[in-house]
């Protein structure tokens, strides 16, 4: 009996042990964006932006919505979807790359360089991130800020509503990981 | 010829007052009153997006649907609700943005919320959800 009982121990010990995975998951990202201009302060958040790091490798794929940007008001938000991003046409933007140099073992914050893939409209640039990795008692952490240049995206603004938007863009990040468990 | 200069002021100051109302208009839906589009189970939802993701955002993102399904987790992050209602599977769910108070709802409970579908990452997003319905305690 205690064999049979030691062999179902063992045996739901190592399922439990394979279904777990050196990869963390964050479902509730937030990245905002602001562009400031002396006509006018545009602003918006995306709550839902997921983002998986694979500790094994140091890998980072951040995904999200464009259409899940809320903005304060809405031809804001129309306008942004409909002529700016064409999200109809795009309707996600990706980040894939790799935290240089993370030690995950390490409690604490530390800045690191997380060097990838933007890709915005199917148009993708290579880029530099300044990151801060945060391990608290193994609740991981990122956050980070990037500027992005609009016309990097072939992002065509009309004449008209240009002194609205800035050219450069500032993006905020910030994500709270979870083990990610299948 | 007071009356054509009466009529252009009264047409551009009514104008001018439009645009202001349409570019200031607060970006906030409520879905109270309106009609859902499709109805749908959660499990169902996710299945469709899992299997042909781009024939799934045809029918749809972008379009007020109703969810039944059972809670699999309330969160408060970035001061907002998020109710996860179980999927097809373990890994995949539909992710619920709404407003609530959270002492009224618990996991495990059947649920029928409304909201509008925004497209799948790892889950079905639904923004500007309200509640319709909750199983009682009964």
């Amino acid at each position: 009996m205690n064999k049979i009982s030691f062999l179902i121990f063992l045996f739901s010990t190592l399922i439990s042990f394979s279904s777990k995975t050196d990869k963390v998951i964050a479902r509730q990202g937030q990245v905002s964006f602001f562009s400031y201009t002396t006509a006018e302060n545009i602003e918006a958040k995306n709550n839902q932006v997921l983002s998986i790091i694979d500790f094994s490798t140091n890998e980072i794929a951040i995904s999200m919505l464009m259409n899940a940007f809320v903005f304060k008001k809405s031809l804001m938000y129309n306008h942004f979807n409909d002529s700016y991003i064409e999200s109809d046409l795009y309707p996600k933007a990706t980040f894939n790359g790799k935290i240089i140099d993370l030690d995950i073992t390490k409690e604490g914050a530390q800045t690191r360089i997380a060097k990838g893939t933007l890709n915005i409209r199917n148009i993708a640039k290579e880029i530099e991130i300044k990151v801060i990795f945060e391990n608290k008692k193994g609740s991981y952490s990122l956050t980070g800020d990037f500027e992005i240049i609009v016309k990097d995206f072939d992002i065509k603004i009309p004449p008209i509503v240009a002194p609205n938007i800035a050219e450069i863009i500032s993006t905020k990040f910030i994500f709270e990981y979870q083990p990610y468990e299948k | 010829m007071k009356n054509k200069y009466f009529f252009l002021f009264a047409f551009l100051f009514i104008s001018s007052l439009c645009v202001v109302f349409f570019y200031n208009k607060e970006a906030t839906i409520n879905l109270d009153g309106i009609t859902a589009d499709i109805v749908v189970t959660a499990e169902k939802l996710t299945d469709s997006f899992i299997k042909d993701e781009k024939k799934a955002n045809d029918t749809y993102k972008n379009k007020v649907i109703e969810i039944n399904g059972i809670i699999k987790s309330i969160s408060l992050k970035n001061n907002r609700y998020t109710l996860l209602l179980h999927g097809n599977n373990n890994e995949h769910s539909v992710m619920c943005d709404v407003l609530i108070d959270s002492d009224t709802i618990v996991p495990n409970k059947k649920v029928t919320i409304k909201g509008i579908c925004k497209g799948f990452l790892q889950d079905v997003i639904i923004l500007n959800c309200v509640l319709i319905n909750i199983e009682s305690d009964e």
